[in-house]
């Protein structure tokens, strides 16, 4: 072994033993996390679809298990430099307003990343987004849902948790089967 | 059989069980809790005829003429309880590739002479033509992706690939970039916990793991090839490398063979994050520190000691070294970087305020040479840097206003570890790859020059103004003044006039939407210019010019509603473009796609792209004579896409179907080289010309 391989080594055996470290004290800090948001796990009814936290514009973080099994969700992956999620989303606001009072929620999760996370609020300003706005900056839930990172992309969650549509892209007109979509889910 | 065959043939039955219920994923009830599997499949064929690039000694340009490919990406995730794991097998498959006789008839008809000297030449011309295909055109199929997850209020663990970035991207940033076609994940251990303290929440995230970039690069069929570290098992690996020697005393041409090597020395990454405060307040912390592997040592010990003819190929293959490319991030085995920011979400719910300070070290210099004694000499000397960027945004009634501000000193993306220089082992089309992204404050589609943001001050600010729901005018502004843009990496970012560029950017644009409907109006003008206080003489231009860089366009996407399911939509932008250092003249470009949507089903879309440019189809000569070249070039295509909407009410048949042919696109035709910028990172797309059909499927 040269000792430049003996250097590298000795650099990767410090990087896993701080890992350690640092892996205990995360570990520690949310034993006492009990209770502190819904739990994914099954609770009145078993939920499907995966749950996730992220931040949202507020502040706040936002769990999908907060709403599962109570109300029907739409997330809606979207971001500001994405031209028909611009299109779409006024209509996403109609929707909500619509069928609000009847337990119908949406989850806009942003993808923005460093390049345009900053223009976020001013489109929340804009179009007028009175639902939770969600930042997903590491990409991590749209991998789950979306793999192929496609925008616009909609899922709709219906009371039970179970996902019971994806839908990828925006065409003018999907706002009318979206519609029908959650109407029926909320019957 | 080969493994891949096995893993596949051992897919198939699980396909067939896929037949989803809901339209969504698989769901089964194991021990009272449901385990659920979403299967998502991207299959890609394509076929590629002459794209019109072709150039005198660029056989590259040839090689990208008159070929196939099949690249698969079948996605496989599962949750049960608390637990998740996903698998993504990438595959890739190129056929109609060229076969050693094309290969010689190339060859001859670039040197068609008969002398000895000739047939040197020709060999030479072969070895170009064999060094470039030997990363290129090669079957692959690997498990590009894998991770085990575990989830519970406050705590996510992830032991396999993931994402992250730390604050807004100077740290460290880790993202899916589709537009770029990079997806370069980190292969490791996350921990990601968060706690609430009644108002007070306490976060942190912390991982580590070797960086895990894309082996197969769509746009070019080149692969990747990794050093061998076990945690990518399965990966492909770079085989040894055959060209021809002619011999002088046969006359016949000789087989030799170079060992392989890798282009990718596995880069190791440990990165955190600690933030606390409310929702009013956030303070946090980010750091990480990028750890190359390096063999430089070794390779300096093993060229000094050889004594074999060919010692720089046998230490190359036995201790491969990437070459640096005067790039201060891969001159250093050693970056740590690190920052504190500060955040208002939220103030009195009218703006918001985040600032993030960072300061970037670079250490363990790449060794230079040996000493006398064999002992370790000369590096290259330690480097610091720093950036620090704000970005606010205040809304009051109609009017809303965003600023960002950037201050950054010589502070440099992470470059990856990859071979992009030599023709035979390296793989130049992942030279974008970096592990961190600082904000530009540019707009997010501008294509950069050099490497502007190592060294540079600016800001933009935009006012956007609601007259309704539906209308609204937009202007923006922005200043940048920098010192790595005109003469690339200046290393040590030298504030002088020499280097400096300054920089106007600005636009003024209109949304138009009626309240009702989905037909819209969005279109907006803008103006770039970049000035030089020096003046600088170019090759050609009479006098020397203070001009650097010019841009006015226009861009928009109009959409028509004809009835409630069809709709008429144009798409598209038009540019004005002057950059000296490249081209004498300026040029204009652009392109219009006019698509006609049925919702929700089909879009039938017809593009037009064209290219005023100097040289945009260059001259090249061969055996049949002169190809003459063009200065105006025209780009037609076309397209379908078609997209399910199964229902609960369709058939099991209507499901399945509607699952195997979730969305299908089909493209014929051709598309104009471009750069794409996404961020910062660019990308040169080379020109395309043929057919492309892409079937996603989900289950």
């Amino acid at each position: 072994m040269s000792p430049s391989e003996l250097s590298s080594h000795r650099l990767g055996g410090r990087i896993l033993a701080t890992a350690a470290a640092l892996c205990a004290c995360l570990g520690a800090v949310a034993c006492g996390a009990e209770g502190s948001a819904a739990s994914p796990g099954p609770g009145p009814v078993a939920p499907s679809a995966m749950d996730f936290a992220l931040q949202s514009t507020e502040g706040k973080t936002v769990h999908l298990s907060d709403y599962l099994g109570k109300d029907v969700v739409l997330i809606d992956f979207w971001s500001t430099t994405c031209a028909p999620c611009m299109v779409e989303m006024p209509h996403l606001v109609d929707l909500y307003k619509t069928h609000k009072a009847k337990g119908f929620v949406v989850l806009a999760i942003s993808l923005d990343g460093p390049e345009s996370l900053a223009d976020v609020n001013r489109v929340v300003h804009d179009k007028e987004m009175i639902f939770p706005v969600l930042l997903d900056q590491e990409t991590t839930v749209v991998s789950r849902f979306n793999p192929k990172k496609e925008m616009p992309f909609t899922v709709l969650i219906d009371r039970s948790g179970k996902i019971i549509r994806k839908r990828p892209g925006y065409q003018p007109g999907d706002e009318n089967t979206l519609a029908k979509e959650v109407e029926k889910a909320l019957q | 059989m080969r493994p891949a065959s096995r893993l596949a043939l051992a897919s198939l039955p699980l396909l067939a069980l896929l037949t989803p219920e809901r339209a969504s994923a698989l769901e089964a009830e194991v021990a009272g809790r449901p385990l659920v599997v979403d299967v998502t499949n991207t299959s890609v064929l394509n076929y590629r005829f002459n794209n019109r690039n072709t150039a005198d000694n660029k056989v590259n340009t040839i090689l990208d003429d008159h070929y196939g490919e099949w690249l698969d990406r079948l996605n496989i995730q599962a949750s049960y309880w608390k637990l998740r794991v996903g698998v993504r097998i990438d595959a890739a498959t190129f056929f109609a590739t060229p076969t050693g006789e094309r290969i010689r008839q190339l060859a001859t008809d670039a040197h068609p002479g008969t002398s000895a000297a000739d047939l040197t030449k020709r060999l030479g011309y072969e070895n170009q033509i064999y060094a470039d295909l030997h990363t290129r055109f090669l079957r692959a199929y690997y498990p590009s992706k894998l991770f085990v997850g575990f989830a519970q209020p406050g705590l996510d663990v992830t032991l396999g690939d993931f994402y992250a970035q730390l604050g807004r991207g100077l740290v460290f940033s880790s993202r899916k970039i589709d537009e770029l076609a990079v997806d370069t994940s980190v292969r490791g251990l996350k921990v990601v916990a968060d706690h609430d303290f009644g108002s007070f929440r306490l976060a942190g995230t912390f991982f580590v793991g070797q960086m895990n970039p894309l082996r197969i690069d769509e746009q070019s069929g080149r692969r990747l090839h990794g050093d061998g570290s076990p945690l990518f098992f399965g990966f492909p690996e770079a085989g040894d490398l055959s060209l021809f020697n002619y011999d002088e005393k046969t006359g016949k041409p000789v087989l030799v063979t170079q060992p392989g090597r890798p282009s990718y020395l596995e880069d190791t990454v440990l990165g955190a994050h600690i933030e606390g405060g409310t929702k009013h307040l956030v303070i946090g912390g980010n750091a990480s520190v990028l750890a190359r592997t390096s063999h430089t040592e070794d390779y300096l010990r093993c060229l000094a000691q050889s004594e074999v003819d060919n010692a720089q190929q046998d230490c190359s293959h036995r201790f491969p070294e990437i070459a640096s490319n005067n790039d201060p991030a891969k001159s250093h085995n050693t970056i740590v970087t690190y920052s504190g920011s500060l955040s208002l979400p939220s103030i009195a719910k009218h703006g918001d305020l985040y600032v993030e300070v960072a300061g970037q070290n670079l250490r363990d210099g790449r060794l230079l040479s040996l000493g006398s004694d064999g002992a370790p000499g000369n590096k290259v000397p330690d480097s610091s840097g720093y950036a620090v960027y704000a970005s606010a945004s205040i809304n009051a009634g109609p009017v809303a206003v965003s600023l960002e501000g950037k201050h950054y000193r010589n502070f440099f993306p992470f470059s990856g570890n990859i071979d992009t220089i030599n023709k035979s082992f390296g793989a130049p089309e992942y030279g974008l790859i970096s592990y961190n992204q600082a904000p530009t404050v540019e707009p997010f589609y501008t294509e950069l020059i050099g490497s502007p943001n190592v060294c540079i001050d600016g800001g933009r600010g935009r006012v956007d103004y609601r007259f309704d729901r539906g209308t609204s005018v937009y202007v923006w502004l922005g200043r940048y003044t920098s010192w790595t843009e005109e003469s690339g990496r200046n290393e040590l970012c030298t504030i002088n006039e020499v280097s400096q560029t300054h920089t106007w950017d600005t636009a003024v644009g209109v949304d138009l939407a009626p309240l009702e409907g989905p037909s819209h109006a969005r279109a907006w003008i803008g103006a770039r210019t970049t000035d030089l206080p020096v003046a600088i003489e170019y090759l050609g231009l009479p006098d020397p010019t203070h001009s650097f860089y010019r841009e006015g366009y226009v861009r928009y996407d109009l959409v028509k509603q004809l009835s409630q399911r069809f709709a008429l939509q144009m798409q598209g932008f038009h540019r004005f473009r002057y950059e000296p250092q490249l081209l004498l003249n300026s040029w204009v470009e652009g392109e219009n796609y006019t698509a006609l949507q049925w919702s929700p089903h089909l879009s039938l879309v017809f593009g037009y792209e064209y290219k005023a440019q100097t040289g945009c189809r260059p001259t090249y000569q061969d055996a049949t004579g002169e190809h003459p070249g063009s200065d105006l070039c025209h780009f037609f295509n076309g397209g379908l896409t078609y997209r399910a909407n199964v229902g609960d009410e369709d058939s099991s048949s209507q499901r399945v179907l509607g699952s195997i042919f979730n969305t299908v696109s089909v493209f014929l035709g051709q598309r104009r080289g471009a750069t794409r910028c996404v961020s910062g990172v660019c990308r040169q797309f080379p020109p395309f010309e043929g057919a492309k059909l892409e079937i996603t499927s989900r289950f």
